[in-house]
């Protein structure tokens, strides 16, 4: 950060002249650049101090929360110690079960329309304008409304079941894999391209050898990223009926069963640590160790975003594979002439994880029983239902929604900020280079990856059971997810600063404290302060839906207008949903563009 | 055309013309920067021509106009008997198939395996689009091997390209180029970013084998010793002009070769290669 360099050389120079030479340049000059950063603290200082307050959590009522602290404990404790009655495993098995094809077979889905609708959006494949900007429009509102939302919808469609819930993840995952897919193809090299050009291809030889060649290690991370936030966001689909274990939760937490709502979000944590750890053995046998640690896979855009987030079966993974050594390949004992591929074992990974996959999807359509004509039937109503959907006056917009949109925001907010306080502090214990001791660095790793499985609105349904509904819950709720998450994206960033420059805080005679904020927060601020605002556009995305399972926000009025068929409300409120989201997300940006 | 068996012909001026080249014009940046400057010459077939000068003074430029890379800002280019820049795309897609390009940068895709890489040579002579060496017919696999095994790489067939050093993935380039059956092959500093042991031998099979297909060969060049072992012309550039234009034989003054990189600008920063932002792809 060109900011930080200045700074650095005005230390040096103030170190040499004399100090009568400086005296009037020892405090840093206010460029624009500088006031910009300032005003933009105070209002995020300020935005969180409000924000605290909306939702209830007053600061001096920090002290009423912990006062307070006895009542939760004891509902917190009739949820101890979980567990699930072994005449509901049956089905509860069965659920997990459609939980996962439902995750399975909606990313699928999501590849299937994202992909193209990226390569669209993108500038170097596609010169038309206007296709490349309704392909933007089409990613960006499908990224902002939560699946969650999208599901309730297509249940009223389709029905209770399965199959609403696989469109809804579908739909949703077209966003960001569309985003990331169009980012992915802007960053390849121009060269090659060039080189495929020379030889007299047409437009679509350019794109699969000049262009798509080059992104299948992207698109791999990318389908398998998005593949594990599915697998985080189906679980609770059921709750609005979209089939999978949410129904049980629902189930559960109706008849006021809270150890056995306990018993099946432990079960949906260990289904999540699983499933992550699959899918990066997956990605290590798709990508091997090398492409993953390259510097310049890591460098591309679309990379940042997913390494950032990078899935707590990470390294779950590197240890299975660290345990089973990897054969040579066979590369060099090959006769010269074959003119098929010769089996490596790399070919046989990628052969075996392509045919267990087509097995999963093939599987995904005939387990969780989808019909055909259940698909047509119901689609059939979809321009009907849109129609709808669409208000035709204001009549819609009440202060309820203005004052439960402003709600949703302050949750975002509050959440993303009490997360950063507390992640701030800890992060640095959860870093293998400035945690005191190993013990601490362990405990407080594993503790975060329990915290990160857990999906935020499991957590926000047992929030709402412990502390009742309202915003409270809500913000509380998102708090501890988004703190699992900024946690270990502060930690790996710390862990990747430089030793070179602490050794030289260090050699100073420094403390240790001072050598955290000296040496490794400068190099660490710009991406924190860039993680921080991407995951305020997660908070306030998902601030939107913890209303439906009860934590305040404008998801109530969603659920309750699709309970009372109220239908131009719902199209209403999902369009204020997405122009909130949207704003957020742009501001967010920017601001990631300015620090970086 | 030269005769691909007798060594012993230098400039061979019989026959039509591969490219000529009249008074272009390039300028780049709204005509802040003249990278050529009214170029003309002509190229009979089978020639091996070299083109020397300092970086910035027009080569890449150059080159890059014979096969619409970039358009001209005035003049005509002609290649194979076409006026290039008005050419249709159809039309321009069948006139790179007859032109080789080797890059400095080699340009190939480095993840897939270096018989895709040559494959995607043959892209200009088949229709639709290939992912994978396996979605490529037989017989051109087996002419994938062939030239793999002119450039000594057969053996390498399906290794990832980027497990390759420097000199071994410019001669799958080279293969690449050749997969094209092209009767142009355009070099441009194809041995730039190898050391010089590897230059030699890159550039030595780069021109025996377009001397055994006979294949005529404009190649831009900063090694003027590897350059006066083989080529039968010499033209040298400086800031976008032509100023040495002379067939290599006794005549050819060592001086008036060095002259071209002499006479430096004292200002002219050395520039390195663009990545253009202007190129014509077909797309
Ligand atoms: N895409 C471009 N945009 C702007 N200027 C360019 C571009 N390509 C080349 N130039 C300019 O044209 C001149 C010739 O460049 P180039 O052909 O790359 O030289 P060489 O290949 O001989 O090193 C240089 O002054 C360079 O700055
Ligand atoms: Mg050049």
């Amino acid at each position: 950060m060109s900011a930080l360099d200045t700074s650095d050389q005005r230390t040096q120079r103030n170190r040499n002249g004399t100090e009568s030479d400086f005296s009037d340049q020892v405090s840093r000059p206010w460029t624009l650049q500088r006031a910009q950063i300032w005003s933009v603290v105070v209002l995020v200082v300020v935005a969180f101090v409000w924000s605290i307050r909306r939702v209830g959590l007053s600061f001096s009522g920090i002290a009423e929360i912990i006062e307070g602290w006895p009542a939760t404990w004891r509902l917190l404790g009739r949820m101890v110690p979980p567990f699930i009655p072994s005449e509901d495993w049956d089905v509860v098995t069965s659920a997990a079960f459609d939980t996962f094809f439902m995750a399975f077979a909606g990313t699928a889905l999501g590849l299937v329309l994202g992909i193209p609708l990226g390569l669209l959006s993108a500038r170097n494949v596609m010169p038309w304008a206007p296709v490349r900007g309704l392909a933007k429009l089409a990613i960006v509102f499908s990224r902002a409304i939560p699946a969650l939302v999208f599901a309730i919808f297509f249940v009223r469609i389709y029905g209770i079941g399965v199959l609403p819930g696989v469109i809804a993840i579908g739909i949703h995952s077209i966003g960001m894999i569309g985003k990331l897919t169009a980012d992915a193809a802007e960053d390849i090299d121009p060269g090659p391209r060039e080189g495929v050009a020379s030889t007299g291809a047409g437009p679509m030889q350019d794109l699969s050898t000049g262009v798509w060649s080059q992104m299948v290690p992207t698109v791999i991370t990318i389908s398998l990223y998005r593949l594990e936030l599915d697998f985080r966001s189906a679980p609770i689909l059921g709750w609005v009926g979209a089939g999978g274990i949410g129904v049980l939760l629902r189930a559960y937490q109706g008849s006021l069963r809270y150890q056995e709502m306990l018993g099946v979000t432990l079960l949906i944590v260990v289904l999540v640590i699983v499933l992550e750890a699959l899918s990066a053995l997956t990605r290590h046998a798709l990508l091997g160790t090398t492409e993953r640690l390259s510097g310049k896979v890591k460098q591309s855009k679309s990379n940042r975003l997913g390494s950032g987030l990078a899935s707590p079966g990470t390294k779950i993974a590197d240890w299975i594979i660290d345990r089973s050594k990897q054969r040579a390949t066979l590369r060099n004992q090959l006769s010269p002439r074959r003119l098929t591929p010769p089996w490596t074992t790399e070919r046989v990974k990628v052969n075996t994880v392509g045919l267990i996959f087509s097995a999963l999807l093939v599987l995904s359509l005939i387990i969780p029983d989808i019909g055909a004509d259940e698909v047509i039937t119901g689609s059939g109503n979809i321009p009907e239902m849109l129609r709808r959907l669409t208000p035709n006056d204001w009549s819609w917009f009440t202060d309820r929604i203005v004052s439960d949109l402003i709600d949703t925001l302050g949750i975002g907010i509050s959440a993303t900020g009490l997360a950063l306080l507390f992640a701030i502090p800890f992060s640095f214990l959860a870093a293998s280079n400035t945690a005191p001791g190993r013990f601490v660095y362990l405990c407080s790793r594993s503790f975060m990856l329990l915290v990160r499985c857990a999906p935020e609105l499991v957590v926000a349904v047992i929030f709402v059971a412990a502390i009742g509904p309202g915003p409270r819950a809500g913000s509380l709720a998102l708090a501890i997810a988004m703190f699992g998450f900024i946690t270990k994206l502060f930690a790996d960033a710390i862990e990747e600063a430089r030793q070179g420059i602490r050794d030289g805080v260090t050699s100073t005679g420094s403390t240790r404290l001072q050598e955290s904020t000296t040496a490794v927060l400068p190099q660490v601020i710009t991406s924190k302060i860039s993680n921080s605002m991407y995951l305020l556009d997660v908070a306030v995305r998902n601030s939107a839906v913890v209303g439906i399972v009860g934590g305040g926000g404008i998801g109530f009025l969603v659920i309750n207008a699709s309970r009372q068929l109220e239908w131009e409300t719902l199209g209403g409120i999902i369009f204020c949903i997405f122009l909130v989201v949207y704003a957020i997300e742009l501001l967010a940006t920017w601001v990631r563009r300015k620090v970086t | 055309m030269a005769s691909p068996d007798d060594g012993n012909v230098i400039v061979p001026d019989s026959g039509e013309a591969a490219v000529k080249v009249i008074n272009l014009v390039k300028t780049f940046d709204n005509g802040s920067v003249t990278a050529l400057d009214r170029v003309s010459f002509t190229v009979p077939k089978g020639q091996l021509l070299v083109i020397i000068g300092l970086s910035g003074s027009g080569k890449s430029t150059l080159l890059r106009h014979l096969n619409r890379l970039h358009l001209p800002t005035e003049g005509s280019v002609e290649v194979l008997g076409q006026d290039v820049p008005a050419l249709t795309r159809p039309e321009l897609r069948i006139l790179r198939r007859n032109i080789g390009f080797v890059f400095q940068q080699f340009n190939i895709v480095g993840r897939v395996t270096c018989i895709e890489n040559v494959l995607s040579g043959a892209l200009g002579r088949i229709r639709g689009p290939r992912i994978g060496a396996m979605m490529y017919p037989k017989w051109l696999r087996v002419e994938a091997f062939e030239q793999l095994d002119r450039v000594g790489l057969a053996d390498r067939a399906w290794q990832r390209t980027d497990t390759l050093s420097g000199g071994q993935q410019q001669r799958v380039a080279i293969a690449r180029s050749l997969m094209q059956k092209p009767k142009i092959v355009l070099a441009d500093e194809p041995v730039a970013s190898l050391d010089p042991e590897i230059s030699g031998q890159v550039m030595d099979l780069l021109v025996q084998c377009c001397i055994e297909d006979e294949i005529t060969v404009l190649c831009s060049l900063h090694q003027v010793d590897l350059a006066l072992g083989w080529a039968h012309r010499l033209i040298g550039l400086r800031d976008g002009k032509v100023v040495l234009d002379s067939p290599v034989d006794e005549s050819l003054d060592h001086n008036r070769v060095m002259d071209v990189y002499r006479e430096l600008d004292p200002t002219g920063a050395k520039r390195d290669e663009y990545v253009s932002s202007d190129i014509d792809p077909i797309s």
